[in-house]
Formats: structure tokens, sequence, C-alpha cells
């Protein structure tokens, strides 16, 4: 277990990832996406259930990704994300127009510093809400482990992992995370 | 409405009835006369490659055990116990000697017997048959080239009578490289639409392409980059008999190589195409070499999409309510760095966070909507794009038209119809 990072880190990096999600729901996409570094690398693996056999202990989590498939619901480099937001800005992308409204809840945020100077491991759990039409509402939960870099006085995020807690995802919209 | 449900497609396919995509008395008869009737997409060989290796998956609203037995021999079984019904297969794959049931722990072997009933001497003193109680097995058994299909239907015709000349146009993806294919994985998600949408879309609906799909080809490249013209102008629609249909790109382009027509095909890609190029004129044919499958379906509920490397099923779950499960397939042959690259073109594109899928997904849907009024349900859909403008061909099989043509899916709902016929409403 690394330290954890002092106060003032703490709060920074909060601050990153309550912005981070506000711009995404703000649809500020331009903006959300000078968050995140230029070797940004972001996965979220496919869950799948998985069983132990009579007498063994439960897996860990880290044990249990270790197993899954490499199949990832997303994998985005910065150059990917960048073709995301380049596709909102058409106006043609009908599964966002009309417009989608979201709410992401971002808490049990953990900052310890890693190994390298400057870099920190952060640990937070997000539910996503998602809302288009008609009283339609789809619901993503998820825990997510990030690497924040700081970089010329500003911190900005490297990698993520976004497990979702969900095996079966709900709908075939999800444009960001 | 009394009568018959296949008066709720026209002889032709042309006219199709709102019913099909949010009634649930059609899907509840869907469930035996279409899905009983068929040869259902199982699973892939190279998820079950060693004896016990088994995988969970489904067919039609059936959970079901995909096992390698230790004989070598795939069979697939009701994922139900004898005793009560529970699911004795909990987790989505694995290897395993045994099933053992989580309630009063009746067990049972990769063959699907019956092996053992607690304490029976005990608990059924006048004897157990447990020769009669054995899982229920899927009726027929059958591979093509990997992929492992199965039918509740003990009468069901062969499978390669069943797939016909489908199978010509399925190996152009299933046998361009030595060994076949395999998959990476599974993505799964679920949709407010009716399970055939995803069929009917994948077995050839080109013309929505353009215009559906416009943002991503806006972002990435434009809507005239070749990606896009190999298949809209360069293409053809093929209908088979048995409602299967496909897409097929590179016919009028000879000397287009498999893989260039995409704008985010990685040298990675090219280069297994260019590599493999000798092993498809021997095993394919000087044609066949450079015919590549966008999308395609098997009647009912299974779709190839090649250019993605994507196989998947929509399971039917409701009316209104649909289970994709969308494996990455990607050829077994090709080297490490290739199968990274088919396996990002794919989850950039398609599955739940592909730019496409969700263009799709969003489509899908909406016909399910505009199929649910009491007033608008009393109209049809309709089929009639390039109506005649169909036929047969010097070099392909099948009945080959235009892309901008519906002719396939007056196919599949021609394949409906029969089905759905002996069902009395
Ligand atoms: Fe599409």
């Amino acid at each position: 277990m690394s330290a954890l990072a002092d106060a003032e880190t703490q709060r920074a990096i909060e601050q990153l990832l309550y912005r981070e999600a506000r711009l995404l729901d703000e649809r500020r996409h331009m903006e959300w996406l000078e968050l995140w570094h230029e070797d940004a690398r972001i996965s979220a693996p496919v869950r799948e259930n998985l069983e132990v056999a009579p007498g063994k202990p439960p897996l860990t989590r880290d044990e249990e990704l270790e197993m899954l498939s490499p199949a990832q619901f997303f994998e985005d480099d910065k150059l990917i994300l960048l073709g995301r937001v380049v596709r909102q800005m058409t106006g043609k992308a009908w599964s966002e127009n009309p417009l989608t409204r979201s709410c992401r809840v971002i808490s049990n945020v953990e900052v310890e510093a890693a190994e390298r100077e400057g870099e920190f491991n952060v640990y937070s759990n997000s539910v996503h809400y998602r809302s288009r039409r008609d009283g339609d509402q789809s619901v993503y939960p998820a825990a997510r482990r990030d690497i924040v870099v700081s970089e010329n006085g500003s911190f900005l995020i490297r990698q993520r992992l976004h497990l979702y807690l969900t095996d079966v995802l709900p709908g075939s919209f999800v444009t960001f995370l | 409405m009394s009568g018959n449900f296949s008066s709720l497609v026209n002889e032709e396919g042309s006219r199709v009835s709102r019913r099909l995509f949010a009634d649930e008395a059609v899907f509840e008869a869907e469930l035996e006369q279409v899905f009983g009737k068929s040869w259902l997409f199982l699973g892939h060989e190279s998820q079950v490659p060693r004896p016990g290796d088994f995988f969970r998956t489904r067919m039609g609203d059936e959970s079901i055990i995909l096992i390698r037995g230790n004989d070598g021999e795939v069979r697939a079984f009701l994922n139900s116990c004898r005793h009560r019904g529970l699911p004795i297969c909990r987790q989505d794959k694995g290897n395993a000697k045994a099933f053992v049931c989580p309630y009063h722990a009746w067990t049972y072997a990769s063959d699907g017997s019956l092996r053992g009933v607690p304490r029976q001497s005990q608990s059924y003193p006048d004897g157990l048959d447990k020769s009669k109680l054995g899982l229920v097995p899927v009726a027929h058994m059958a591979n093509h080239r990997g992929l492992i299909f199965g039918s509740f239907d003990p009468d069901i015709i062969p499978l390669e009578d069943y797939l016909g000349d489908m199978a010509w146009y399925l190996d152009c993806h299933l046998a361009r490289a030595p060994g076949g294919t395999e998959v990476l994985g599974l993505q799964r998600w679920e949709i407010d639409c009716n399970w055939k949408m995803p069929a009917e879309n994948q077995i050839g609906d080109v013309c929505h392409g353009p215009f559906s799909h416009v943002s991503l080809f806006e972002a990435a490249g434009g809507i005239d980059q070749p990606a896009v013209t190999s298949v809209v102008d360069n293409g053809v629609n093929v209908a088979v008999p048995n409602g299967h249909g496909c897409v097929v790109a590179g016919m009028n382009e000879p000397e287009r190589e498999l893989g260039l027509g995409d704008p985010s095909a990685s040298e990675a890609i090219s280069g297994h195409f260019d590599k493999y190029k000798a092993y498809r004129v021997e095993h394919l044919g000087a044609l066949r070499e450079h015919l590549d499958l966008p999308t395609a379906t098997v009647f009912p509920n299974f779709s190839i999409l090649g250019r993605n490397s994507t196989i998947r099923v929509a399971h039917p779950i409701s009316a209104t309510r649909t289970e994709m499960w969308s494996w990455i397939l990607v050829d077994k042959a090709a080297d490490p760095e290739a199968k990274e690259a088919f396996r990002k073109q794919y989850q950039v594109t398609f599955g739940p966070g592909g730019m496409l899928e969700s263009d799709d997904g969003e489509n899908w849907s909406g016909v399910m909507y505009g199929a649910r009024g009491s007033q608008s349900r009393k109209q049809d859909y309709v089929y009639e794009m390039g109506m005649g403008s169909d036929g047969p061909h010097a070099e392909l099989p099948g009945s080959v038209g235009h892309t901008f043509s519906e002719h396939t899916q007056r196919g599949y709902y021609r394949r409906w119809r029969e089905l759905m016929s002996e069902a009395v409403i």
C-alpha cells in the first residue's frame, strides 16, 4: 500500500475528477478533452461471471481481472477520444441528437502517490445516469482506477481502467464513459 | 384478429405487419415456430478446445450449456436441473468434470448424464432411474468451419443444406487463412428493440449507412472514402434460400486489397491480408480471394460483420427487448499485432461503445416504438425497394442485386412467413 497523497494534492485531484465529469455532463467536449494526457488510454474490460472451486476463497478483484478475456467495451487513446468528440460536432450523431442528458456522480476518491515522482494512483467510483427521451433512463455504475500525472503545474488523466459493474450493458449508445 | 400468423407478411415479403416488432403474441409463437425449428448459433469451437471445456450460451429464450465431452464430442443441453430446474451452470465459461446443482446437489457429467443424487438409497428406496434423468440435450448439433450450431427440431434438415449457398459466402471470411478463425471474447448488451431488427439490418440494409452513420464517416475521412463506396457503390446484396442473405464487397474491384477499404485498417491488418493472398487463391479461388462480407445474416438471428471482426446473435428477451451477444472473431493464423488491431478496430466501431453500433441501436429501438401504437400498428412496414431487380448472376450464387434493394429482407420475411404459417393466432 503506497502512501496517501498530501491533502492539497488529494483536493486538486478530486477537483479534476469532478470537473471532468461536469464537463461531459455539460457537453463541453473540447474542454473535457484537454483534461486528458497526450498518451491517454482508457480501457473498460467486459465483466464476466466467474466461480471458484469449492473450498477456495473468493478471488480478489485483481485476480478476477487477470482471468478476463481481452474484450473491452471501450479501449480508447487520445485520437479515438478526439474522434468521439468530432463525431458529436457534426450534429449528425443521431444517438446523441436529440441531446442526451447525463449526470455523473463521482465518489470514494482515494489518491496515492505512485512510485514515479508527480504520478498518482487514483481510485474512485462513478455512477453515470443517462436520459434521452420520455422518461428513459439508464444507469452505469463503475469502479475506476486512474493514473493522474502532474505536468507543468496541472494534473492530467493519463490512464483509466473503468470497471463497469454489469456484465450486460443497458443500451448500445454509450458514446462516453 | 384470428387466422394464421402468415397473414402478417405478404407473399413477396414486401409488406410486413408492424405487429412483428412489438406484439407479445407474435413473439410467443416465434419461440416455438422460428427458434424451435431453425439452426441456432451456439458458440465457436475455439471456446471449447479441450475435454470438459464449457460455455454458457443461449438458444432463443433458453439458457444452454455448450460442452466438449471426454470423447471430444461437442454437445449442448438445456441449462436446467431435472429435479427443480435451476441453472446448473452459472459461470460464463470454464472447464468442469461435473455440474452440481446448488439446490439439492444433483450431479451431471459432461455428457449430460445424471451421475449422483445425495443419499440415493435413503431418499429413493424404490430406486431412481438416473438413466432417464440426464440433462435435456439439444436435438441436433453441427459445426461449419468452427461455427457451432444447434437445433431443437429433431426433424431439421442438415446444417449444410440449411445454409446452402450461404456457406460459399461465409467461407470468404471463415476460410481466408490457415486454421480458420477463433474468438477473442464476447460483449453483451441489451436494446429496447425486437430481435429481428439486428438480423434484418445486417442481412443487407446498406441504404441506411450513408445517412445513419454519417457522423463517424465525416469524423473519419468523409462519406466518399473507400470504406463506404466499396460497399455502397461497388458491393452487391445477395439473397439465399431459407431466409439468409449478405452484402458482398470486392466484386467490381478485383484490384482492391482486402482491408484497405477501411480507413482504420492498420499496417498490421493489411499486412495480414497480403501474407495470405496465395492461400486465399488456393483455397477460395481467384474470385473469392478478394471478396469480403461487410454484413451477413443466417436466419433467424446470427450475423457476421466481416470487416468489423464480429459474429453476433440477437437473443429474444421479449417482443420489445433484445440481448445482443457479439464475439470478436479473428483469423487464428494472424500474428498478435494483427489480432490486436482487428480487436481494436471492432471495439471502436461496434459493440455498445462502438460509434457505428450506437447509430444502429438508436434505429432499432425506433422501429419498435413505431410498432407499439394501437393505430399505427394497423399499418405495414414497406420492403419494396428494388422489387424485381435481383436475379441470377454469372459468378455468384443466390439472387444478386444492388445494395440499395431490400431483396435480402424480403427473403428473410418470406422464410419467417413459411415457418409461422403453422401457428394459429
Ligand atoms: Fe448500421
